[in-house]
């Protein structure tokens, strides 16, 4: 046996024994892990975690819009519950990730990243030409990503090269001034989502501009199967947001309005989610519900709706939710509250001060909030384990034995099992 | 003898005693409270020492008794006072004199609710009180989601008020909520003439009013009560209302609780008046007990109170106003008309803790705040000194979410190595940059190598740079070296791509130089796609890098040459864009000083229009949508929009923000088709009136060029404005006049009732010199109604009501339907104000007109209004002969449909849903497009732009009148008025929805270009 094949061999043995000393390994290949938008995984970490890298860019975000209006004086002159941002989907360097790499966009350098999962270091860039402001989706080894430059790209995600690049406004696109930049108003604000072997995205959210719904073959980006389609809607709604997919609907996201819901074959647009509940750019889709907001008439909410529209329920100043199965968790800006999914009845609620976000693990529910991370048991609510991040956490991904958090700073900081770092890639 | 319990505030008393006939005082609290205290005290005490003495010591002798009895006597006399003192307690009592007031904090001298003064500290002394001057003076004890310890079982609220104005609600104290069905809460207030108190047990108010009224001006003891069965209500200590339908423990919900204002979640009706104290008892005084209270105070309370004449910000010649320098500085600038040491107070909340001693006798006052937090609000006061006692101004603020200064970048380390190449573009930048003075928007660098001048000119600017270059390996290395700077993408990002085909909008570079002529000697790509991005009306083409006779070949002979103005500038050949051929302006309210609604703009095309730039100011910065607020203006590459209590300058053809500043709460006006903007434009520069003058701003830089004071006889601010040549034009109108508020659904100024319609009419009109400063002329005559006011063909137009019922009228918003009797339609002589002729004419007046315009155009005057229907009357210019007459049915008598401004457009003026011909009156246009909402229409040359109100989807519409044809734009919508305005080739958008919960989907300000 050659000195060779022993070292493979023990790379092998202990590959099987991380194998199966870790939990279990999944990736994060999108936003919130999945098409539907789920933020579950089951993926578990053993706790408590330890900080592995911390990546502080030398930029922070630059979100697409500026606050919003601080109060509605007309209807409620003395009111001093603030207007909720409807349209907050940047304000952090979302990532995702896969097998050893670690990959977010950048709506401040207009560019795709790919860092090495155990160290951080950057293993490739790629330059659009408007701001990166969604996460990237990875699928089959390739990186999709939207920019506000008009265009989707796939790129081979070992490498970062261009494999190809789609513009739906190609004929018409052009750059315009926003704000100290320059953007396409054909901007991909939908993220490429990926199933099947297509790439579904849009392209514009200016309603009087005409706006985009893209179905492409994700190997070639070309539009040449029988499912692939170009739509174009004038004056007849506004995408922005994460688009979330089920086996028949694309549902997107309506920007600050409600979401839209297509045919995913045809591009069809089937219709738009009840007027003046649940506006905003945030949605998810759990069995046969969509819950989408985070703002009605009233202040912030999600709105928690049947398929076809029909309003089921509406969680008062949530701002973040996690449907499974048996139980909802349910993040507001001062707690987070665990129910039972079929009566909606709390089973456990622990204080949170400004929370911004949560996913969930396995047992584990993890929470961001203003300049902290934590981890309570999904159960119990039992408080399970707590660390500082700087700046608010607003963005949370676990994969392949890391919890990932995304911080309105830009940073983006990497958690591990403290007692039990795999190695593997150490050996080969 | 003195008591002490140091640990309370409200039971800390203060005890002295003796007997044999001498005096006996018991009184309480810090301070003054010890004479507060006193009547009711002693009062209970006296009651009981005579039964005492007629029970418990009756064996003993009366003119000796013993020792001991003494000390019992005494001993059970101090208990007793003290039990009865700390019962008869308020739990909260504000004294609202100077002492209790620190600028904006008012001490509670009893319990824990310190209130916020809101508007300004005006007091008077004899009784010392505090004016509360009907438009914004209240205090705020607690707001609606802070905790407050109100009494529930039982209350007593007692003021001593004087109101100046009755309103149908008003409020002197209280914490209530009353909308529609739900009702919560208490209030001592009065009703039109009628002081009365209110209160909630079980989900709705019981409103008590006094059976007898009071008279304005006059000082009033006024109590209400509960003694949890019964509601009494006290005026100048006679019992004067009692209801029993009230029991049971108070029902509050969250509201704010407030001295000087009837406040709750949709309704503000503020106090015009004197209040000197109130006080809140968490038990019902009895009717001796409040007697008492009376007969101890009134003697303080006989003479009538007058409104103080104290400083004001009209002791400022300028100001005050706040800027943001740095990203963490902000400046206040003011004026003083004679040198004079000034301060400031500010602070992250209205406590202005913070404290800048000025102490150089100057005029010119300018203080700087440091450490500026990201999202705060800052409020201010200015400190000016009067005999020999520092006065602080109306209390301002700066919202540093306006602060959109760029992060310093002067100092980062080059990425490039320091070579022959760095050295020479370094040189070239700093040389462009002096020559050329830009400092903000957007830069190309076209040809821009590895990114070495690109990087250059930002380091040096708050520029926005686009480096274009059709080489691959360049772009790579300079994205590489600029991403090592931390510059990359958000101060300079490169574009690989072909250079004559930019990919860019049109008319978008403030600045366009190229590193390829400055170092490899060529310009290259394409001069028409180089003048193409360039923006018009001042956009520099900056060459350099060979001699100045190559440098102008390089544009002779191409389409640069006949659209610039070449200047040589040492080294460099600056080719400055002139404007566009047939662009047009929105300079006044409604377009033109001739109030036409349309800026004759020649290019705009309401087919061909497309996103030019979006993005700032957002809603966050704007007066909610509802308050029909005034427009915003454009001329000559610049666009002005007015938020609230703040104006931004931007750049109309990218949008960038050039300037913006944060002004107190005197620069607001609403209710604009009853008044008029405070805001006129030349092609240099923005005047707004503010207060007693005006202001001229420099269009590019914000800076303050003049302010002119407003002529009149005596006190009054500046009301309508409007210029044109050398001149400035303005009027005067009474302080206070101008329509203020927005906030709650009674001021969307949409009823036909005068609350909402009064007429702002100024005492007189006059033009100064725009360079100088000088006055020209005054015109003095009737009552201006400013509405009306319309200047062109080297006349100013208007109409005056000469009525003798209405000249002494104290405010100059007439509500009086006096105001339509004895009219004349005047013009004078632009230049010298002489009258060339005046003509007496008559209105249909059987109502109170909704509006009342007047617009010039060509030969004929175009007077419109309405009652229950549209009237327009055309006059001649030329001696005001009325030449026709037409009037026909309004669409509807709410949401605007009974408001619309005249629209000139061709030949014709467009009153909705009608057109007539100017010459004759003939209808040329029926069935107009019908706009929707509460927006009135404006126009280009050939396109009416108007909203089309969806309230889910938001929308507009370009109509091109000579085809016929629409085009709706969906997405967002225009303000309750007119934010919709066109020039430069453009249509112009600014963000004017706020607040609106609406789901239209696009909340931001947009321009339009033809494309």
């Amino acid at each position: 046996m050659t000195l060779r094949k022993t070292k493979r061999l023990l790379g092998l043995a202990i590959v099987i024994a991380w194998s199966s000393a870790w939990p279990s390994a999944a990736d994060w290949p999108t936003y919130r892990h999945d098409n539907q938008r789920s933020a579950i995984t089951a993926e578990t970490l053993k706790l408590p975690l330890a900080k592995r890298w911390q990546m502080i860019p030398a930029q922070p975000p630059s979100p697409a819009w500026a606050k919003p209006a601080k109060f509605d004086f007309y209807v409620s002159p003395q009111s001093r519950k603030p207007l909720v941002h409807r349209l907050a989907y940047d304000h952090a360097y979302h990532v995702t990730a896969v097998g050893d790499r670690v990959f977010y966009g950048s709506s401040a350098e207009h560019t795709v990243h790919c860092l090495d999962a155990y160290s951080g270091a950057e293993q490739w860039v790629f330059f659009t030409d408007g701001p990166v402001r969604f996460a990237p989706t990875i699928d089959n080894a390739r990186v999709y990503a939207g920019s506000d430059d008009g265009t989707a790209y796939c790129l081979d995600a070992a490498t970062g090269k261009l494999i190809w690049s789609h513009t739906a406004a190609s004929e018409k696109n052009v750059l315009v001034p926003n704000d100290g930049r320059l953007v396409s108003p054909w901007s991909v604000r939908s993220s490429v989502a990926v199933d099947g072997g297509t790439a579904f995205f849009t392209s514009g959210f200016f309603p009087h501009e005409g706006v985009y719904m893209s179905a492409v073959d994700a190997v070639t980006g070309r539009a040449t199967g029988r499912h692939h389609w170009k739509q174009h809607h004038l004056n007849k709604g506004s995408f922005q947001g994460y688009m979330l997919l089920s086996d028949s609907r694309i549902y997107m996201p309506g920007g600050r309005s409600t979401p839209f819901y297509f045919d995913r074959r045809t591009g069809k647009r089937l219709g738009q989610f009840a007027k003046g509940n649940g506006m905003g750019s945030f949605a998810l889709l759990a069995d046969n519900r969509i819950f989408h907001g985070p703002a009605d008439r009233s202040g912030g909410v999600l709105t928690e709706a049947g398929l076809t529209g029909d309003k089921a329920a509406s969680h008062t100043d949530a701002l973040d939710m996690i449907v499974d199965a048996q139980a909802m968790y349910l993040l507001t800006p001062d707690k987070v509250t665990a129910m039972t999914r079929s009566n909606r009845r709390a089973r456990w609620s622990e204080p949170v001060e400004a929370g911004n976000s949560i996913a969930l693990a396995g047992d584990t529910l993890f929470v961001g909030s203003a300049g902290r991370v934590r981890a309570f048991n999904a159960h119990s609510g039992r408080k399970l384990w707590s660390e500082a991040v700087p700046g608010r956490a607003l963005g949370l991904a676990v994969a392949n034995g890391a919890l990932l958090v995304s911080t309105d700073t830009g940073a983006i900081i990497s958690f591990g099992q403290a007692d039990n770092q795999p190695s593997a890639w150490i050996l080969f | 003898m003195e008591m002490n319990r140091p640990n309370s505030r409200s039971v800390t008393f203060v005890l002295r005693k003796s007997f044999g006939g001498r005096s006996l005082f018991v009184g309480a609290g810090r301070e003054h409270r010890d004479s507060v205290l006193e009547c009711g005290s002693l009062c209970r005490f006296r009651a009981r020492s005579k039964a005492v003495r007629s029970t418990a010591l009756q064996d003993a002798p009366a003119t000796a008794p013993s020792r001991l009895a003494k000390h019992c006597l005494l001993w059970a006399s101090l208990l007793f006072s003290f039990v009865s003192a700390h019962a008869q307690s308020p739990v909260n009592e504000w004294v609202l004199s100077p002492a209790n007031i620190d600028v904006t904090t008012v001490k509670d001298l009893a319990g824990d609710e310190d209130g916020l003064l809101h508007g300004r500290m005006a007091t008077i002394q004899k009784p010392p009180a505090l004016y509360f001057d009907g438009t914004d003076t209240y205090i705020e004890l607690a707001g609606k989601e802070e905790p407050k310890s109100l009494p529930k079982n039982k209350l007593t609220a007692e003021a001593w008020v004087a109101v100046n104005s009755p309103a149908e609600w008003g409020g002197i104290v209280g914490c209530l909520q009353d909308n529609g069905s739900f009702e919560k809460g208490w209030v001592l207030g009065y009703n039109n003439d009628k002081f009365n108190f209110a209160l909630s047990t079980s989900g709705d108010l019981t409103y008590l009013n006094a059976s007898v009224p009071y008279e304005t001006g006059r000082w009033y003891h006024v109590v209400g009560t509960f003694d949890g069965s019964r509601m009494r209500l006290y005026v100048n200590g006679v019992e004067r209302g009692s209801s029993s339908q009230r029991r049971g423990t108070i029902d509050y919900s969250p509201a704010t609780f407030v001295i000087g204002s009837y406040l709750d979640d949709n309704e503000f009706f503020p106090l015009e008046g004197f209040i000197s104290g109130v006080r809140i008892y968490n038990r019902a005084l009895t009717g001796q007990q409040v007697r008492n209270r009376y007969n101890s105070t009134k003697n303080s309370h006989a003479t009538r109170p007058k409104p103080p004449t104290v400083a004001s910000n009209r002791d400022l010649s300028a100001g005050p106003y706040l800027t943001f320098t740095a990203r963490d500085r902000a400046v206040v600038r003011w004026e003083t008309a004679q040198p004079m040491p000034t301060r400031l107070a500010y602070g992250t909340s209205p406590t202005l803790g913070n404290r800048i001693n000025l102490g150089n006798k100057t005029q010119k006052h300018e203080a700087t705040i440091d450490g500026v937090t990201p999202g705060a609000t800052y409020h201010y006061s200015v400190g000016v000194e009067r005999e020999g006692a520092v006065q602080w101004l109306a209390p301002a603020t700066g919202e540093s979410d306006f602060n959109y200064a760029r992060r310093d970048i002067s100092t980062i380390a080059s990425p490039f190595a320091e070579d022959e190449r760095m050295r020479k573009s370094r040189a070239a930048a700093e040389a462009i940059l002096a020559a050329t003075g830009i400092h903000k928007g957007y830069a190309i660098d076209y040809g821009c190598g590895e990114g070495r001048l690109a990087f250059a000119l930002a380091k040096r600017t708050e520029l926005t740079v686009i480096g274009v270059t059709d080489d691959a390996g360049e772009a790579a290395r300079a994205r590489a070296a600029l991403r090592r700077a931390g510059i990359y993408g958000t101060r300079v990002t490169i574009h690989h791509r072909p250079l004559a085909k930019l990919g860019h909008t049109d008319h978008l570079f403030n600045l366009a130089v190229s590193s390829e002529l400055l170092h490899e000697g060529t310009l290259p790509g394409d001069r028409a796609e180089l003048l193409r991005v360039l923006r018009p009306s001042g956009g520099v083409l900056a060459l350099g890098g060979l001699p100045q006779g190559r440098l102008a070949k390089l544009i002779a002979g191409s389409p640069l040459a006949a659209a610039t103005a070449t200047e040589p500038s040492g080294d460099l050949l600056l080719a400055r864009r002139k404007s566009l051929d047939g662009a047009g302006e929105w300079t006044h309210t409604y377009g033109t000083a001739a109030q036409t609604s349309n800026s004759g703009d020649e290019i705009v095309n309401g087919r061909r229009m497309a996103l030019q730039w979006f993005g700032k100011p957002g809603a966050r910065g704007m007066i909610d949508r509802q308050g029909r607020n005034p427009p915003p203006l454009t001329s000559n590459g610049f666009l002005y929009v007015q938020g609230d209590n703040r104006i931004w300058g931007q750049d109309a053809f990218n949008g960038t923000i050039l300037w913006n500043y944060e002004f107190p709460s005197e620069l607001r006006r609403v209710n604009t088709p009853r008044d008029g903007s405070n805001m006129c434009a030349d092609d240099s520069s923005l005047f707004v009136a503010m207060r007693d003058r005006a202001y001229r701003f420099d269009g590019r830089t914000g800076g303050l060029l003049r302010s002119f004071p407003v002529i009149a006889g005596g006190a009054a601010n500046w009301g309508y404005i409007a210029n044109d040549g050398d001149l400035l034009f303005g009027s005067s109108i009474k302080p206070g006049s101008e329509y203020t508020k927005f906030k709650g659904t009674p001021y969307w100024y949409d009823s036909t009732g005068t609350q909402d319609t009064a007429k702002i009419c100024s005492d007189n009109l006059f033009a100064i010199d725009k360079r100088t400063g000088g006055k020209k002329w005054e015109y003095r005559g009737g009552k201006i109604i400013n509405s009306s006011i319309a200047i062109g063909g080297e006349r100013v137009y208007f109409v005056e009501s000469n009525s003798s019922k209405i000249q002494n009228e104290p405010t100059s918003r007439i509500a009086s339907s006096s105001l339509w009797s004895s009219l004349r339609l005047v013009a004078l002589n632009q230049k010298n104000g002489a009258k060339v002729w005046s003509k007496s004419i008559t209105v249909n007046n059987s109502l109170y007109p909704v509006v009342f315009f007047l617009t010039q155009a060509g030969d004929r005057l175009i007077l419109s209004y309405t009652t229950t229907r549209y009237y327009v009357d055309a006059y001649s210019t030329r001696d005001g002969r009325k030449v026709w007459s037409k009037n026909h049915s309004w669409n509807r008598d709410h949401h605007g449909g009974h408001m619309y401004h005249p629209l000139i457009i061709g030949d014709a003026v467009l009153v909705e849903p009608f057109g007539y011909r100017l010459s004759n009156g003939s209808v040329v246009h029926r069935g107009l497009p019908q706009r929707g909402g509460c927006s009135t229409m404006s126009a280009s040359k050939d396109t009416v732009h108007y909203i089309n109100w969806d309230y889910d989807k938001g929308s507009m519409y370009f109509w091109d009148v000579a085809t016929n044809r629409r085009r709706l734009m969906v997405g967002s919508r225009s303000s309750c008025w007119l934010s919709l305005i066109s020039g430069n080739g453009m249509i112009l958008s600014p963000t004017a929805s706020s607040g609106c919960r609406c789901r239209y989907p696009i909340q931001t300000s947009i321009g339009f270009t033809r494309r």
